[in-house]
């Protein structure tokens, strides 16, 4: 049953895809779709061009170098503090202002500042994605930390465990589905960032947003879409794996 | 006294950021330009409260992210409902949600501009494709957690089933579908700055880069601040709204 | 039996009409591509203004039976009739209470009672009048402007109670509705419960686990076997009512327990769990 519907689900998705894609193709060839918007074929054969001559490498090279730096960056300083905070009493007390005033700021409007300082370089770029992936990250560590059982903790003391211990054996555990909720968000937001960031203040470079910034103001609406469709692809494929991840350290979590 | 010590214990964390803020800019060793003191931005904050300029890109910017917030809300609420409703709908809709959800959908929004032109058009389908997300996977999950035993006691009173929709499925589905509508609106906050920041003529986004272009860091943290508390007062509305109507949890 | 005589309290047992008939009810799940048999057979003739619980080992499908009589879920085969009609469907004939208060949490406590009524388009003023009714009747009326989330598990299920009530309905099914709450809270609203009954005298359809709470309640004690469920034995409650709480002292009292309790736990064998 399970694995029926879960099958059902995948030819449908392929079947709404190839559908979806049919139906572009002949609405650009029967030319109902304005004509600056290439058809499918145009743009896969682009991608296999750029594949093939090797010109798209660097673009994605150095775009998935940012975004995999800058959430590591978050995962591990996001996630530490949080389990800090989330544990330690003090510390926590320490961030909580912080928190709130710094979480409500529209992490995007510090891009121009990050630009003055540090001018376009990957700093101002992984910066801009640690700030606004960290926020998410961590709350869902502090949240995930501060909502475990007390039973857990309780027993885990009466049998003499280490506040070390508690930390890794039993914290991290119980809070891993509350963290993983927050990575998920986070590697979302990573990909915006990225995107964001090498689309804006850029002359020359590499990176798929500068790419398709690059291409769009030669009207080249073909290589445009096909800066998209890696884009999005590659966010996909990041997010399965970040739930692939989950779904083997977590398996005895339900969902 | 007590408890002006107690208020700074509590605020510690912010009042060290504010110091080691102020010892930077006054060590010298930045260009005031590139780091003014927080007494210099609160001046440009200030001057700049007049201005019409900052107003009416305020508004503009204001008017495209509820735009685009409504619309995802107009479309995407009984869209997660029809979902968590028909099977079929739900098999035939499902597939876009699961992959389009970790897409950054934003990367489309070039295409948006030759589409819809580089006017408030192309921002509010950006932002409403970014915002409609949250809240048709919030409303649809909150829709299929509506408490079955709800449905059977509104049944068992000898409701229809038109009743049963909007006095008893629709109230049950709410918190959900405000929890889409809080993930939501940030969202569409960010994504109204970042179009106009990539390519506008006017806006709060417009604004920020135009001042950044002459590289006063006090102008452009000045409309980071007006940025953040439009940001933080959408949010503040959007939860009095909510408390009106969902005022039981 | 009209309504007048209800409430002028004519006698209940011994009247020879039909409150819920059960023809033969079978339900058979589908689960995974298999079929499980839940219930197997079950006969029961409920007449009016009795009050009948229904016992069984866990997990025997005395709920579902129970589902099943309110219209709430399909049977497989077999008919149920209320008050000389097939029914097949959810209906305010039947007044329902879960184990879970269903107080709608957006509804104050008065509106909450007032829903069904609403639904069947009362005139107001009857509506506000048997509000006030049913809530003083469960002794809630001054909570009638709070939220239930406001309420204590206890207040909750007899607001739920006052809710069934208003509406009228010609027979009341209670699935578990008090399994939920501590035992001292529990044994005061079953003592409110047997008040309250006493004074309507509808026709109870009482599901529990909790053996003293079927023989201090009921006229009747339908025992289930386990899955497939069939009626193992039926056990008429001949004790006098109206009953006080001290009355689970009592050596008759004591016997009927113990002597369901047998019949539970041959269906439940012990023994065997034990490893003995």
């Amino acid at each position: 049953m399970q694995n029926n519907s879960k099958k059902w689900f995948v030819l449908t998705s392929i079947g709404e895809i190839l559908f979806f894609l049919l139906l572009w193709q002949v609405l650009s060839i029967t030319s109902w779709f304005p004509t600056y918007v290439s058809s499918p074929v145009e743009i896969f054969s682009r991608i296999g061009e750029m594949f093939a001559d090797g010109s798209i490498y660097p673009h994605v090279g150095i775009s998935l170098y940012r975004t995999i730096l800058g959430f590591l960056l978050v995962v591990l300083i996001g996630t530490v503090l949080g389990m800090l905070a989330g544990f330690f009493k003090p510390i926590g007390n320490f961030f909580d202002p912080l928190i709130s005033f710094f979480n409500p700021i529209p992490k995007i409007a510090l891009l121009p500042v990050f630009l003055v300082w540090f001018g376009v370089t990957d700093v101002t770029r992984i910066l801009i994605i640690f700030t606004s992936a960290f926020f998410p990250c961590f709350i869902a560590t502090l949240d995930g930390v501060r909502n475990i059982n007390k039973l857990y903790l309780w027993s885990a003391e009466n049998m003499g465990a280490s506040k070390f211990k508690m930390l890794w054996r039993i914290i991290l555990p119980a809070a891993l589905p509350k963290i993983f909720d927050g990575w998920r968000v986070a590697l979302a937001l990573t990909f915006v960032m990225m995107f964001s960031s090498e689309m804006i203040g850029t002359s020359t470079g590499h990176g798929l947003g500068f790419m398709i910034l690059n291409a769009d103001s030669y009207g080249r609406v073909d290589i445009v879409l096909a800066g998209v469709f890696i884009i999005a692809l590659l966010g996909f494929i990041f997010d399965r794996l970040l739930i692939l991840l989950r779904n083997r350290v977590l398996w005895w979590s339900e969902r | 006294m007590s408890s002006i010590w107690q208020l700074i214990k509590k605020y510690q964390s912010l009042i060290l950021v504010v110091v080691v803020w102020q010892l930077m800019a006054l060590s010298g060793l930045f260009s005031e330009q590139l780091f003014p003191g927080i007494e210099k931005i609160a001046i440009v904050f200030l001057e700049l409260l007049p201005t019409s300029d900052l107003w009416s890109n305020i508004g503009i910017t204001l008017y495209r992210i509820l735009a685009g917030f409504a619309l995802a809300a107009i479309v995407g609420v009984p869209l997660g409902i029809a979902m968590s409703r028909s099977r079929t709908f739900d098999n035939i809709m499902q597939p876009i949600f699961t992959f389009g959800y970790p897409v950054p959908r934003v990367a489309l929004y070039p295409i948006f501009v030759l589409i819809f032109g580089i006017g408030s058009g192309s921002k509010i389908f950006t932002i409403f494709l970014e915002c409609i997300f949250p809240i048709v996977v919030n409303t649809y999950y909150g829709a299929k957690r509506v408490n079955i035993l709800y449905i059977w006691s509104g049944q068992n009173m000898g409701a229809d089933k038109r009743k049963l929709f909007w006095r008893v499925f629709l109230p049950g589905a709410m918190p959900s579908i405000f929890t889409g509508f809080r993930i939501a609106l940030p969202i569409g906050v960010v994504i109204a700055v970042l179009t106009e920041m990539i390519s506008s003529s006017n806006g709060i986004g417009y604004l920020l880069t135009y001042l950044s272009a002459s590289l006063s860091q006090s102008q452009v943290l000045a409309v980071v601040v007006y940025i953040s508390l439009i940001g933080y007062a959408l949010d503040r509305l959007l939860l009095y709204v909510r408390n009106r109507f969902v005022y039981w949890s | 039996m009209t309504e007048n005589e209800i409430a002028a309290g004519g006698s209940p047992l011994g009247k020879e009409k039909s409150a819920i008939k059960i023809n033969k009810v079978r339900k058979v799940f589908t689960r995974n591509d298999e079929e499980i048999e839940a219930i197997k057979e079950v006969n029961l003739d409920i007449k009016e203004g009795e009050f009948v619980s229904v016992v069984g080992p866990s997990g025997c499908g005395k709920s579902t039976f129970l589902h099943i009589v309110g219209g709430f879920i399909d049977k497989t085969s077999g008919e149920v009739i209320v008050n000389g009609k097939e029914v097949n469907k959810p209906g305010p004939d039947r007044g329902m209470m879960f184990q879970e208060s269903t107080l709608y949490p957006w509804l104050k406590v008065d509106r909450n009672v007032a829903w069904g009524l609403e639904v069947q388009k009362l005139p107001k003023k009857e509506i506000k009048e048997r509000v006030e009714y049913f809530l003083k009747l469960v002794g809630l009326w001054e909570f009638k402007n709070n939220l239930p989330s406001e309420l204590s598990g206890g207040m909750k299920q007899r607001v739920s109670l006052a809710k069934v009530l208003a509406f009228n309905p010609e027979v009341l099914l209670m699935d578990e509705p008090f399994g939920a709450l501590d035992s001292q809270t529990r044994e005061m609203m079953q003592a409110e419960l047997q008040r309250i009954w006493s004074e309507s005298r509808k026709s109870v359809l009482f599901v529990t686990h909790d053996i003293e709470e079927a023989v201090f309640l009921s006229d009747y004690v339908v025992v289930l076997s386990k899955r497939p469920s069939t009626v193992k034995e039926v056990i008429k409650i001949d004790l006098p009512r109206p009953r006080e709480i001290s009355i689970r002292k009592s050596y008759d009292f004591v016997d009927y327990r113990n002597k369901i309790w047998d019949l539970l736990h041959e269906e439940q064998n012990v023994k065997q769990l034990r490893g003995v």
